[in-house]
């Protein structure tokens, strides 16, 4: 069994060039065709709290 | 309100009541987060009020809403980068929003057919929107600068701003005894 929270997970991918594939910063002559892919938000905890009273 | 993870937090009041003949309420709320990834902040702040006045013939409100965001997105990954996803790969990627609004409306009965009602409005809005990307036609055996960049930015900026465009009196004929509402 994998992932069975669901926190690893890819919400679009699109196909386009990755300009900096070489290694050697960026450089559009030698970019490589590649996926691209949306990576989904982590999981996070957070904590609240609320009140309420009768002011007036 | 809340906080916890990647700076997120948010606050919110809200409050009303009313005195007499005079409603009133108020809400406003903070929403900022860094971000789980970085470039990746966002903040919202909206704010809304409104006051009122009742007699048996009349009813006047007055209201205002405020907005005060910026929004970043996070982009797409090649594949060669998903060992850390919380890197960029060209940032900035935001839009923002600045509205303001004022409403106010009168209604009054003139008689037991009759009724008298305007609304007068002004509402603001500036939006800025920016994407980064790479530029294909970047020469790196030549010198950066404004002809040969590494990136190219799309913004987008829009302006709009909002009158009355009516003012409504509206007079109920005899509509076979039914009442005026």
């Amino acid at each position: 069994m994998s992932n069975l929270f669901d926190v690893s997970y890819y919400n679009l991918g699109v196909l386009g060039k990755n300009d900096f594939a070489a290694g050697t910063g960026f450089d559009p002559t030698t970019g490589r065709p590649t996926q691209f892919r949306s990576v989904g938000a982590p999981m996070g905890v957070w904590v609240g709290v609320r009140y309420s009273s009768q002011l007036l | 309100m809340f906080g916890g993870s990647f700076g997120r937090y948010a606050l919110e009041a809200e409050g009303g009541g009313s005195r007499g003949a005079v409603d009133y309420f108020a809400t406003a709320n903070r929403v900022s987060s860094n971000g789980w990834a970085r470039h990746n902040a966002s903040r919202v702040a909206q704010v809304f009020g409104k006051v009122g006045y009742t007699s048996p013939q009349t009813r006047l409100t007055f209201s205002v809403t405020g907005a005060h965001n910026r929004l970043s997105g996070a982009q797409t990954l090649p594949l060669g980068m998903l060992t850390d996803p919380t890197q960029s790969y060209t940032w900035p990627d935001y839009a923002t929003h600045h509205f303001a609004a004022f409403n106010a409306t009168a209604r009054h009965r003139l008689s037991g057919r009759a009724v008298l009602a305007g609304n007068l409005y002004f509402r603001r809005l500036l939006s800025h929107e920016l994407d980064s990307n790479t530029n294909d036609g970047f020469n790196i055996a030549l010198p950066v600068d404004g002809a040969n960049s590494p990136g190219v930015n799309a913004v987008a900026e829009s302006r709009a701003t909002w009158w009355p465009t009516s003012m409504p009196v509206t007079g109920c004929p005899d509509a076979g005894g039914h009442s005026c509402r």
